[in-house]
């Protein structure tokens, strides 16, 4: 069966053209209002903030979670604290090009309203946090101590109990 | 111009105020002529009134020329004449650039000139916001206007307007800049973005944001930035303070509870007990008292009111004791504990007693028929 399916094109920060099938372009919450106007035009839609790199990605990431069904939306299930649900798939995706992409991916998944890439994205982030001392935390992501000694013990000192 | 240079300048005297920390600087090097003043002073003077001429409401005021340093230069502008309305108004916004950055060496001989600078300052300084800046010549186009021109679908126009209105322009902060990096504060980073890191750190336990606290300052403020966090955060410091042993002299003072609530008439003694750190009602009562001992005269003493058990002052000569509560006030017989009766003597209990409950009496027979 050959079903034409339906695409619409996004141009980068580059200039480069995407095409994108429709259902993919569905995830991406902000283009949502103005995908039937996309379909019948043919000039690509700018979105100037945004690499071809990094929308690469993102257009990797939606095809492999195409058939995801749509996560409930009730408040409960919104705030858990785990970040055990994470796939090894996602886990590897968005690591495997180092905390840059890590970022980018976050910023940009804000910046097009994807909230499947947000929520996984930020789940990793805070694995990477979770569990860790301050020091060990500066490390994983290149930080430098800002704190004067004297701040440092203060901060110490009200947050020692959460320590123990 | 220089004619006007005479021995007794015609300035406006906020002018020679403004004007005096440039007179001695430029008395060491410049020439003096017979009004005492440097000639570059003068002349930058004369300038200021013929300016003052032309438009006398938008530019002399005087705190628009008080952050220009070198005032030869902008002698130097007006020496083309130029005096019409419009260059005025762009003399106008010069001044007022100046005025953003005052120190500045940045001057300008011509109109094209003072575009040039407007132009490669337009890259340092974004956010512009001098009203006078609409009634000048070109100047910057609004860069939601950049992206419209050749749309005319209305939905994707204004889809662009939105993401150019909530997304970074300039290149700088294209989403994938970093790409390849291995270290990347991406808290901070986010935060610069004005994106929420609440969905990161909803997922972290409060344990884990106490030491996200202590990361940096950033990571700090971003931390007690976000009320959920923050919440979940005092939840549990607050649940440590109370499983901790000795936590009473860490713990911030509670809200003090007295004998009587805030809004009563003791809540101004109330008070007295409060500056003391350890309050019990047993205190505040010592209190009490010693307030009261302070204004007692030779021969008072203290006593406890009968009625209320606050403090009274008794007169012993007299026998007399009066209550210092304002809410009771009772003024009683040390001897019987009843109101005072001046100078009669106590009635005794039992005979009070007799009174009411006298046994085969009218009233009691009366009660007695009742049943």
């Amino acid at each position: 069966m050959n079903k034409i399916v339906p695409q619409i094109k996004l141009e980068t920060y580059e200039k480069e053209v995407f095409e994108i099938d429709l259902d993919i372009a569905k995830k991406f919450g902000k283009l949502v209002p103005v995908l039937q106007e996309l379909l019948n035009d043919d000039k690509p839609l700018t979105i100037k903030t945004i690499n071809s790199g990094t929308l690469k990605k993102i257009i990797t990431w939606c095809t492999y979670h195409k058939d995801d069904p749509l996560p409930p939306e009730d408040d409960d299930n919104k705030m858990k604290h785990s970040t055990e649900e994470v796939s090894s798939w996602d886990d590897k995706f968005l690591q495997e090009d180092g905390q840059a992409a890590l970022f980018d991916l976050i910023s940009a998944a804000h910046t097009l309203d994807i909230d499947g890439l947000l929520d996984v994205a930020c789940k990793v982030v805070a694995t990477m946090i979770k569990g860790k001392a301050p020091e060990e935390i500066r490390k994983v992501f290149n930080i430098k101590n800002d704190f004067t000694q004297q701040e440092e013990d203060q901060v110490r000192k009200e947050n020692d109990w959460c320590e123990d | 111009m220089r004619s006007v240079s005479t021995s007794t300048p015609i300035l406006t005297r906020e002018m020679v105020d403004q004007k005096t920390p440039k007179v001695t600087r430029s008395m060491s090097t410049g020439q003096v002529n017979d009004s005492g003043f440097d000639e570059s002073f003068t002349d930058s003077c004369c300038g200021d009134e013929t300016m003052c001429m032309s438009t006398p409401s938008t530019v002399c005021k005087n705190e628009k020329w008080t952050p220009v340093t070198n005032f030869n230069d902008m002698y130097k502008y007006r020496g083309d004449s130029v005096l019409d309305d419009s260059y005025t108004y762009a003399f106008n916004v010069k001044v007022n650039r100046f005025f953003e950055t005052p120190g500045s060496t940045f001057f300008a001989d011509t109109i094209e000139d003072c575009d040039d600078i407007r132009q490669s300052k337009r890259s340092k300084r974004q956010s512009v916001s001098i009203p006078s800046y609409s009634l000048n010549l070109d100047l910057e186009p609004c860069p939601m206007e950049l992206g419209t021109d050749d749309y005319t679908s209305s939905l994707v126009e204004r889809f662009d307007e939105v993401m150019h209105k909530f997304s970074p322009i300039y290149p700088e902060k294209v989403i994938g800049r970093k790409m390849g990096l291995d270290h990347v504060d991406i808290i901070s980073e986010l935060s610069d973005r004005n994106i929420s890191c609440s969905a990161i750190l909803q997922y972290l336990d409060p344990k884990d944001l106490c030491s996200l606290c202590e990361v940096s300052r950033r990571w700090q403020t971003v931390c007690n930035g976000d009320p959920v966090s923050r919440k979940r955060k005092r939840s549990i410091t607050d649940k440590m303070i109370i499983g901790k042993e000795n936590a009473g002299k860490r713990s911030p003072p509670k809200q003090f509870r007295g004998l009587t609530d805030s809004q009563t008439t003791l809540a101004p003694l109330q008070l007295v007990g409060k500056l003391t750190k350890q309050l019990t009602p047993c205190s505040i009562k010592v209190n009490l008292f010693q307030k009261a001992a302070s204004s007692l005269k030779n021969d008072e003493k203290l006593r406890k009111c009968p009625k209320c058990s606050k403090v009274s002052k008794v007169l012993p000569v007299q026998e007399r004791g009066q209550c210092q509560n304002i809410d009771c006030l009772f003024d009683f017989c040390t001897k019987c504990f009843y109101d005072f009766h001046g100078s009669k003597p106590c009635v005794p209990m039992s005979a009070k007693k007799a009174k009411t409950t006298s046994i085969g009496g009218k009233k009691s027979k009366k009660n007695l028929r009742r049943l």
